[in-house]
């Protein structure tokens, strides 16, 4: 059976790539380090990447609630990000396996069969992956066109992802990330003066890491109602993303969690969930 | 009235080049042929972000006119308009 290995959090902005080297000591690049020490020795054949679409693979046409990428290949990015571009292998069985799974269990995910990628999946593999080499498995969340999914049921499809990962019948390691911030505000009222972003509630942010290292999960679900994240911002949604992810590390607290500081709304953090 | 068609032409001026070069060319001209409302139409070629906003156009959508200060907006006139605006119902 496919084993989980191990699970990760970490932020995915646009401006990342082109101002900090992977390899460099400035701003999130010692992060992006430390949680890949922890990918790495897990040795994942797969990673399932839990992001929200920013209006690059899909559209107000057809907004999808949860979607799952099934196809060969993809890549990225299909916005302006300036970072490498990248083609990568999506792990076809993997995707489908969740497809089916989620259909059984009552999540009953939009398909896509062709498509590119955003930052918010290719920013942190670019950060966290040599080359993004390992197969990918993309599922998207909506978290920031209203409604918004409950944070009850990102964790519910996060617990369906656990049990169906475990539930493939094929010797494999299986790595969850999810990405996103807590408190961000992007081009609308709580910008800073002058500014195009902004991170209207760091008490939140911190609130949300503390939560996070103390492994009180269902209290953060509780917590994480639509007013609150709004709250913190018109992406403060992104926590979704990591409530799906959350689902699937149990009570394990992270081996890793960054400290947070004062200017950032997010975390970097990697559970070891192989024993 | 819908402001689906103010989200739906950001999304072109980001995706589509030759749309963006036709705005910054010559801004009426290029919405022209947009089924937009008249306050849309008015909105939009005065900058006015803030009405854009409150009538339900998506900041993410709506920040990509700073990119290449079309209808006249720059980062800093988009900043100054956008933190007066009130969110939509």
């Amino acid at each position: 059976m496919a084993e989980l290995v191990c699970a990760v959090g970490v932020p995915h902005s646009p401006h990342y790539p082109a101002q900090f080297p992977k390899d460099g000591p400035k701003g999130p690049a010692p992060s992006y380090r430390a949680v890949k020490s922890h990918l790495d020795a897990a040795r994942a054949d797969a990673i399932v990447v839990v992001a929200n679409d920013h209006f690059n693979t899909f559209f107000l046409d057809n907004f999808p609630t949860f979607a799952i990428g099934v196809a060969d290949a993809a890549s990225g990015p299909n916005d302006e990000t300036r970072m490498p571009r990248y083609d990568f292998a999506v792990h076809t069985e993997l995707a489908r396996h969740l497809l089916g799974t989620g259909m059984e269990e009552g999540f009953d995910f939009a398909v896509t069969q062709d498509f590119g990628v955003d930052h918010a999946v290719l920013v942190p593999l670019h950060y966290l992956t040599e080359g993004v080499k390992i197969p990918v498995v993309p599922i998207w969340v909506n978290a920031f066109v209203k409604p918004l999914p409950s944070a009850r049921r990102c964790h519910a499809l996060g617990a369906m992802l656990k049990a169906a990962i475990e539930g493939l019948p094929r010797a494999m390691r299986v790595a969850v990330m999810a990405t996103g911030h807590f408190s961000l505000e992007i081009a609308g009222p709580r910008v800073d003066p002058g500014e195009r972003h902004g991170t209207p509630d760091i008490g939140w942010s911190k609130h949300v890491h503390r939560r996070i290292g103390n492994a009180e999960i269902a209290e953060l679900v509780a917590e994480a109602t639509p007013e609150r994240m709004a709250k913190a911002g018109n992406i403060g949604g992104e926590l979704l993303n990591w409530i799906v992810m959350l689902a699937t590390v149990g009570n394990a607290k992270p081996c890793y969690l960054a400290d947070h500081n004062d200017e950032d709304g997010h975390a970097f953090a990697a559970w070891r969930l192989d024993g | 009235m819908s402001v689906y068609q103010v989200n739906k032409l950001c999304h072109r001026l980001y995706h589509d080049r030759a749309f963006r070069e036709a705005v910054k060319a010559d801004p009426a001209k290029a919405i022209a042929g947009w089924p937009l409302s008249e306050a849309e139409r008015k909105a939009l070629l005065e900058g006015d972000i803030r009405q854009l906003y409150e009538a339900g156009a998506h900041p993410f959508l709506l920040g990509h006119i700073t990119r290449w200060n079309l209808f006249g907006v720059t980062p800093a006139i988009y900043a100054e308009r956008i933190r007066d605006a009130r969110d939509p119902a």
